[in-house]
């Protein structure tokens, strides 16, 4: 960018430049003592989220050593059985959960802002709010262990054994209410990071220059609007079931447990590549910078990280092999299995090619990453076998799974995240980790992993079963189990190592010199040591690495030459741009410190865990008080009026600080979180079908059962009429009569709860008993989701009143009426479905 | 969006949303059918396994549908890809190299999927009942 250098520029005063500084550094300044915890800024909340992260991985990892150190001899009494099912539940469950998910959204929060060249992600205090729900989630879950009372049902929580209450206590409650408090954290952040990738790029990357990192970001985020709903659909099922009776899994009754294992692993199975693919994403950044060549087959890694996210929705039966399904419905999902391994395999292709055509520098993240290749090439040619159905039955539940799966994850998550700690270690905290340690640690990791897994292979063929809490002796694993053992420990030993080397006082060791690795790609602008404001001016970007690429760039980036060099208003700034081609379109002011995002969560918390103990009184009041505390957050910190229309950013450009409609971040945000919504209620709707597929008759039952057709009717006809008066109120509102916007506001407001009323007035009318069989149970669940978008349509509504009475809600600033409609949009979808399958599809298959 | 002379990110996941629908209609179809035939637990009786044949026609007909709108999406993504003046790696900052970057990714995206759809058809040529 010589060009912002030969123009005579503002930028060439250094003391307009120390005044701009001091300036940015005061408004993005990290709050000290006790304020400290109020921080939402990237920086600090992607730090707290991977420490938390680790934490739990080095939890989980101690569990995993308390299972090895029981399978050491046969007949070992080193654990009970029934504590035995809660170490293997709770490793699995922390390990998958708690760090796996979790240290994805953790890393993108630290590095995906300054790999963009923006200051912060659009909603700094949803990251926030996503990681205080994390961590009080995952220290339930975890701490439930040490009252005796963890989830012992295994990771997956197969019911009936984890829906009989005798045979699991609140074990399975901690997990289901648990998690899904979780999985609502993780939804948010996927939010977060779609829009961060989509409209908060640096002018001029184009789509075919973003950082790679940013494609898997992209792919990731935008599996888990589809893959975590099925399985909050799935929990409210379940916990209905274990709390209420009703029989969503009790063959008796009509139910079937298979429902559940469907919903589990349409989450479950692409739940490995939303693990697997941020890791690679970290090798794409990771690898380039090492070979110090560009990446090699840019849009092959692109077809290879999309057409993996498509094709990880096609493989969810092949954890349900020897359910009894017929063989032709395995078959389909054997051969997307196999077909699943052709982009997988593209991207180690990519790398391996990226390496020979460059000029490897050898360091501790690039053995990191080698390992990882190996590691995982070996469990991707277990996974061809076990995609095989008639391998699978011979395997299935056995210690070859165990293998194999602890080959693709430890390979493919675990490895590649030890390369990312050591690459980005300097970049988030100043300094480099050692060398030496960290070759101790990658080699006890790599010997000790492949000693205690390779040998299970040969476990599971003899036919150990997973999950058994002792062995006879003689039957051919003692050795083998031994041997394991000695593996693990030794890993754990590697793990400690890296461990120290994290958390050793470096005080007294020297900065690590800017850009310590000669990457090429924007975060690694970024000083040592770091400052407070994420990036010192929004670069101008036209290449894929620009600190190798583009001349003068790290000189014009230090003396501000790029737009937003300033913070003139004392207001947190960053630009947002459009999606494909990163034109600026707005200047947006994102929020700042608060402690009101830790109390929204903690409130929200609250009421998950008195739902837990049943304390329903509890549930209601923490339910009320978290509504209240997201509602004041909202209002006070969201679709704030600027105090001008147009600000100055830099390079001649003037942009507008608010925007509405589909040009405003919020309408993503509602647009992708609906998207998300839509999934869950998707799930719902196929346990209808499902349910009418393996029923002769029963499902729908035969003529003259409920809900009927009248109340529905009803319903749809007040709910059409609801949204057609938000529509009404929008334009009332673009033609300045606020009188209108409100009158249709409150018309729509009390036709919506009028709708609502009526469609579940026609369950309770036709006198579905939800505890008696599967049939009323279904139609109750989805008649009582669909009237609770309603309700919370109505609170959207009252606000948008609210916020119009307040003169904060006008013709020329209508960002919630904008969001507020598409909320509604969505609503009226919803409900024409639920009346469609709960009042049509009855008689159409009579 | 998804008919376009400027390549998107819609144009670009079209290929392989559509392997993911015939994905569904193969499984679905292949599923309703076998689970009507079975209900009444024909397993147990030693009767003959009920066919398939109604699935199968389903997804002979989805598969040939998926793909031609697969051709089709390919056919539109090489007009992308074709008409510019970008050169690979497409790593300018120019419209044509953001042109012909998503319109080659889309190819063998495009490429990909039709792979994955005659891999996703292929048990219905081989498995003839509900076995």
């Amino acid at each position: 960018m010589t060009e912002a250098t030969r123009v005579p520029s503002p930028q060439d005063d250094p003391e307009l430049r120390k005044a701009q500084e001091a300036r940015l550094e005061k408004v993005w300044e990290t709050p000290s003592g006790l304020r400290y915890w109020s921080a939402v800024n990237n920086s600090e909340v992607g730090l707290w989220y991977t420490a938390t992260a680790l934490f739990f991985f080095l939890f989980a990892g101690v569990l995993g050593l308390m299972i090895r150190t029981q399978l050491a001899v046969p007949g070992n009494d080193f654990l009970s059985a029934t504590f035995y099912n809660q170490v293997f539940t709770l490793h699995g469950t922390a390990m998958m959960f708690l760090f796996a998910v979790p240290i994805f959204e953790a890393v993108a929060i630290i590095i995906l802002p300054e790999m963009l060249g923006a200051r912060d992600l659009p909603f700094p205090r949803l990251s926030a709010f996503g990681y205080w729900s994390f961590l009080l989630g995952g220290v339930f879950v975890c701490g439930s262990i040490f009252f005796n009372a963890a989830p012992d049902g295994g990771w997956f929580m197969y019911p009936p054994l984890t829906t009989d209450e005798k045979q699991t206590g609140i074990g399975a409650d901690v997990w289901l209410l648990g998690l899904s408090f979780i999985e609502v954290a993780s939804i948010a952040a996927a939010v977060e990071l779609i829009v961060g990738t989509l409209k908060c790029r640096p002018p001029g990357m184009r789509i075919n220059l973003m950082p790679l990192y940013a494609w898997y970001v992209l792919v990731v985020a935008g599996m888990i609007l589809f893959a975590f709903p099925p399985l909050i659909a799935g929990d409210i099922l379940f916990e209905l079931e274990r709390m209420f009776d009703w029989p969503f899994f009790d063959p008796k009754r009509g139910g079937d447990p298979l429902l559940w294992q469907h919903l589990f692993w349409i989450f479950g199975h692409p739940e490995v590549y939303i693990v697997f693919l941020p890791a690679i994403a970290l090798l794409a950044m990771i690898v380039p910078t090492f070979a110090q060549r560009p990446i090699l087959g840019y849009s092959w890694i692109v077809l290879a990280a999309v057409g993996t996210g498509f094709l990880s929705f096609g493989l969810w039966v092949h954890h349900m092999f020897t359910t009894g399904l017929p063989a032709i419905s395995l078959a389909f999902f054997s051969a997307a299995s196999e077909a699943v391994a052709i982009p997988t395999g593209v991207q180690i292709f990519v790398f391996l090619a990226t390496l020979l055509a460059g000029r490897v520098v050898y360091s501790v993240p690039m053995l990191f990453a080698i390992g990882a290749l190996g590691i995982f090439v070996f469990g991707g040619l277990t996974g061809v076998m076990v995609a095989l159905a008639p391998f699978d039955w011979q395997a299935h539940d056995t210690y070859f799974v165990v293998a194999h799966l602890h080959y693709t994850l430890v390979g493919g998550m675990f490895f590649p995240l030890m390369a990312g700690l050591y690459y980005f270690y300097p970049f988030a905290m100043d300094r480099k980790l050692s060398d030496k340690l960290g070759k101790w640690g990658f080699w006890l990791m790599f010997v000790g992993f492949n000693v205690t897994f390779l040998p299970m292979h040969i476990t599971g063929l003899r036919g150990m079963p997973r999950r058994v809490f002792t062995y006879a002796e003689g039957l051919g694993f003692d050795t083998l189990n031994m041997v394991s053992t000695v593996g693990a420990f030794t890993f754990a030993a590697g793990v400690l190592v890296v461990t120290w080397d994290v958390l050793r006082p470096k005080g007294k060791e020297p900065y690590a010199k800017r850009n310590p690795w000669n990457a090429g790609t924007l975060e690694w602008l970024s000083e040592s040591p770091g400052k407070d404001w994420g990036v010192r001016t929004v670069p101008v970007v036209t290449t894929r690495y620009p600190l190798w690429q583009q001349p003068n760039f790290v000189r014009d980036y230090d003396e501000g030459r790029f737009y937003l060099p300033d913070a003139e208003e004392g207001k947190r700034e960053t630009l947002i741009t459009s999606v494909l081609d990163a034109r600026p379109i707005q200047c947006l002011r994102v929020p700042g410190n608060t402690f009101m995002t830790m109390g929204a969560a903690f409130l929200t918390g609250g009421a998950f865990i008195a739902a837990t103990f049943y304390q329903w009184t509890l549930t209601i009041g923490f339910s009320i008080a978290a509504l209240i505390s997201i509602l004041i957050w909202l209002w006070r910190g969201t679709a704030v009026i600027p105090e001008k229309k147009e600000k100055d950013v830099g390079l001649g450009l003037k942009l507008p600080l608010y925007v509405s409609g589909p040009d405003s971040v919020g309408w993503w945000a509602m647009f992708i979180t609906m998207i998300g919504d839509m999934s869950a209620f998707a799930s719902l709707i196929f346990g209808y079908f499902f349910y009418w597929t393996i029923h002769a008759s029963a499902f729908p039952p035969a003529a003259g059962a409920g809900p009927g057709q009248f109340w529905p009717a009803v319903a749809l006809v007040l709910t059409l009429a609801s949204w057609g008066a938000m529509l009404l109120a929008r334009r009332a509102n673009a033609a300045e009569r606020p009188g209108g916007l409100r009158f249709w506001l409150t018309g729509s407001a009390v036709l919506a709860v009028a709708g609502g009323a009526a469609l579940l007035w026609g369950p309770h009318a036709t006198g579905l008993d939800p505890t008696s069989h599967v049939y009323p149970a279904t139609v109750w669940v989805i008649a009582i989701w669909t009237a609770v978008h309603l309700g919370v349509g109505v609170v959207m509504t009252l606000y948008c009143l609210a916020r119009s009475i307040g003169a904060k809600l006008t013709a020329e600033h209508d960002i919630d009426v904008h969001n507020v409609l598409l909320y509604w949009h969505f609503a009226m979808v919803t409900m024409a479905v639920t009346v469609a399958v709960l009042a049509l599809f009855p008689l159409a298959v009579r | 969006m998804i008919a376009s002379t400027r390549a998107n990110l819609i144009t670009l996941i079209t290929a392989p949303t559509i392997w993911a629908i015939h994905f569904l209609v193969c499984y679905l179809s292949a599923s309703v059918n076998c689970a009507k035939a079975l209900t009444d637990a024909r397993v147990f009786t030693g009767a003959d396994w009920p066919d398939v044949t109604g699935a199968r026609i389903a997804i002979a007909i989805a598969t040939l549908a998926a793909l031609a709108a697969i051709a089709w999406s390919s056919r539109q993504a090489w007009g992308h890809w074709a008409d510019g003046d970008a050169e690979p790696p497409y790593d300018d900052a120019t419209f044509d190299d953001r042109q012909q970057f998503l319109g080659f990714a889309t190819i063998l995206l495009c490429g990909l999927s039709f792979i994955g759809v005659i891999f996703v058809a292929l048990p219905a040529v081989f498995i003839g009942d509900c076995r």
